[in-house]
């Protein structure tokens, strides 16, 4: 089971991104997140990345792709490099419905 | 400090003119007593008036889970209209500035060079500008290479601000912004570039408070906004040129959202290469983002190329609406006449009001189909015209308001003030009828552990507010004659009357 995403769905609000902070550290921030947000601003290029236990799924607007140890993250920009240090996403162990699945206003990302 | 949850507890206080960065406390009284955002912001500039500051404040909710809780406000005395007036902020520039560590930044006097302020993880340089004579596009990109971070969210200034054009806007980022009473010409004249922000806070937040903010993001996105979205609809609602609303349609390529917004506004139109195309290709500059649905409407006359005006005035750091007007008038009718009008506006030391055309205390009016409710609310000049002035998406039915111009008035300026006070997007709150003052208040006392609060002392420190604001603007309520519908005037003295 892993968190899916329709990226086109998703308008860059990063509810799920402060939502899976407050699972991993009980406060608002998106330091501790295991979701971050990227974008190449002037492209309106954007999309969510998430560390996974042991790769980084990004879901990019043209495409889903998988990332894994020792591979070059393209695309994105600076902004999708620091998640490589974050801690991975554990569906929200002990919650019904993952945190971000919950926030998430316009239904992107579920379970599968 | 007692409140930890919602607030860093600090105010940045930058002396241009000493060249110091200084932290104050957020006192609790201030907090208590004001809530936060606009109401805040206009204690601060009461405190340092004599040394003309300019406030960029965020909200007692901006940052947290509250739905479009994405705003900070800039309030400063207008060059336009010569009162205290406020820009909201919104996107991601509201919540990066509270995760810097502060949570008002309060810039007075005027420096000597060009400088630049950057404020990040709790600390504050005021900064040599070397992106002094750039356009705001190439000013974003500096500094985002300079800080080595995409994610920098900046407040900037183009050539219009530069040269003290009271056309000019401050841009969040590359985009514009809804400051429609000229603060671009009051970062020029402060001879200040940019503020770049940053931070990776944290502020604690108060048990069952993010469930409680998830079930109503969820019944708001279930409710009237529900299979709705981007800047189209809210045109329709307010009934612009039909050719502005096509080119819309054609050429968007996707909608952005604000910070935690169940309504994505911000619509992105792809014109140098096809609105379908997904991928990151060569094209660096495929459209814009249209964060001011006026001034694209304003440049309506250019047609299909009236983005491309709307991207120009972002690059020059223009006002869009009000200087779609001027350059209409010096009758440019395709879009490298309107560049080159454009340009020489950046040097313009005069406003619409010197050229005779349309405003409200020289401010520019939406370019739709003049109505007194709609009047009333562009004529208070306290809020931006950016904002929509009536409720959108949905109908004013939704919100249970009465049918009178002055009723409508009255609501759409409580329901601005309660906005730009708590943090939550302007825009949103006129389209979410489900938000109610009921709910925020709930969602205030829950946060914030005041076992008092209800939604009277919210509407009673909303009110406090306007009543101070609408006492420091007599004498505004200048109205261009074309705009000078029947009633208006009697309107107006009633509204500030109802308010007050």
């Amino acid at each position: 089971m892993e968190l899916q995403f329709d990226t086109l769905k998703c308008d860059g609000c990063r509810a799920c991104e402060f939502a899976c902070n407050y699972h991993h550290d009980r406060n608002i921030s998106p330091i501790g997140s295991s979701l971050l947000y990227y974008r190449e601003e002037k492209k309106n290029y954007y999309g969510m990345v998430l560390k996974r236990e042991k790769s980084l799924f990004l879901a990019k607007p043209d495409g889903p792709e998988t990332i894994l140890p020792g591979q070059q993250v393209k695309g994105g920009g600076a902004s999708a490099k620091p998640i490589l240090l974050r801690v991975a996403c554990d569906l929200c162990k002990g919650a019904e419905t993952p945190l971000c699945v919950k926030a998430c206003p316009r239904n992107v990302i579920s379970v599968a | 400090m007692d409140y930890i949850n919602n607030y860093t507890g600090n105010i940045l206080v930058v002396d241009l003119e000493s060249g110091k960065c200084d932290q104050e406390e957020l006192e609790n009284e201030l907090i208590d007593g004001y809530l936060g955002g606009a109401a805040i912001n206009l204690e601060l500039y009461k405190k340092y008036r004599a040394k003309d500051p300019l406030i960029i404040g965020t909200g007692l909710l901006t940052s947290t889970f509250v739905p479009s809780s994405c705003a900070a406000v800039i309030t400063g005395k207008s060059p336009i209209t010569g009162k205290v007036a406020n820009a909201p902020l919104t996107w991601q520039t509201g919540i990066e500035l509270k995760l810097t560590g502060f949570d008002f930044v309060v810039i007075l006097g005027k420096s000597a060079k060009p400088v630049k302020l950057w404020i990040h993880d709790g600390l504050a340089d005021i900064e040599g500008s070397d992106e002094w004579g750039k356009d705001v596009w190439d000013t974003v990109d500096a500094l985002r290479h300079n800080y080595g971070d995409d994610m920098v969210e900046a407040i900037v200034i183009g050539p219009a601000g530069e040269n003290g054009s009271p056309l000019a806007q401050v841009s969040e980022n590359y985009w514009g912004s809804k400051d429609k009473f000229g603060f671009g010409k009051v970062m020029g004249e402060k001879k200040l570039k940019a503020v770049a922000l940053r931070g990776l806070s944290a502020f604690e937040v108060a048990d069952g408070f993010f469930d409680e903010c998830t079930t109503l993001s969820r019944e708001i996105a279930n409710g009237v906004i529900k299979g709705k979205q981007g800047a189209g609809e809210i045109g329709k609602s307010l009934k612009i040129n039909e050719g502005v609303l096509s080119v819309i349609q054609e050429m968007t390529h996707r909608d952005n959202a604000c910070f935690n917004c169940p309504y994505p506004c911000l619509t992105f139109l792809k014109y140098r290469e096809s609105a379908k195309e997904m991928k990151s290709t060569d094209v660096k500059e495929p459209g814009c983002l249209i964060t001011d649905l006026s001034g694209l409407a304003a440049f309506g006359f250019l047609g299909k190329d009236a983005p491309q005006a709307l991207e120009q005035c972002f690059h020059l750091g223009l006002e869009p609406t009000a200087s779609a007007m001027m350059v209409e008038k010096a009758g440019k009718k395709d879009v490298a006449g309107a560049k080159e009008e454009l340009e020489k506006l950046t040097k313009a030391q005069t406003g619409l009001k010197e050229a005779g055309l349309p405003h409200f205390n020289g401010v520019s009016p939406w370019p739709i189909t003049p109505s007194l409710d709609t009047a009333l609310v562009q004529a208070l000049g306290i809020f931006s015209n950016a904002i929509p002035p009536q409720v959108v998406v949905g109908s004013p039915k939704d919100f249970s308001i009465g049918d009178s111009a002055q009723a409508k008035a009255a609501f759409w300026a409580k329901r601005q003030a309660m906005a730009y006070i708590l943090g939550i997007c302007p825009i949103f709150i006129l389209t979410a009828p489900e938000m109610t003052e009921e709910k925020l208040a709930a969602l205030i006392k829950l946060t914030m552990n005041w076992e008092d609060f209800s939604a009277e002392k919210l509407s009673g420190i909303v009110s406090r507010y306007l009543s101070e604001i609408l006492g420091m603007q007599e004498g505004a309520g200048e109205i261009h004659p074309s705009l000078k519908l029947d009633g208006v005037e009697a309107g107006l003295k009633e509204v500030r009357e109802a308010l007050k």
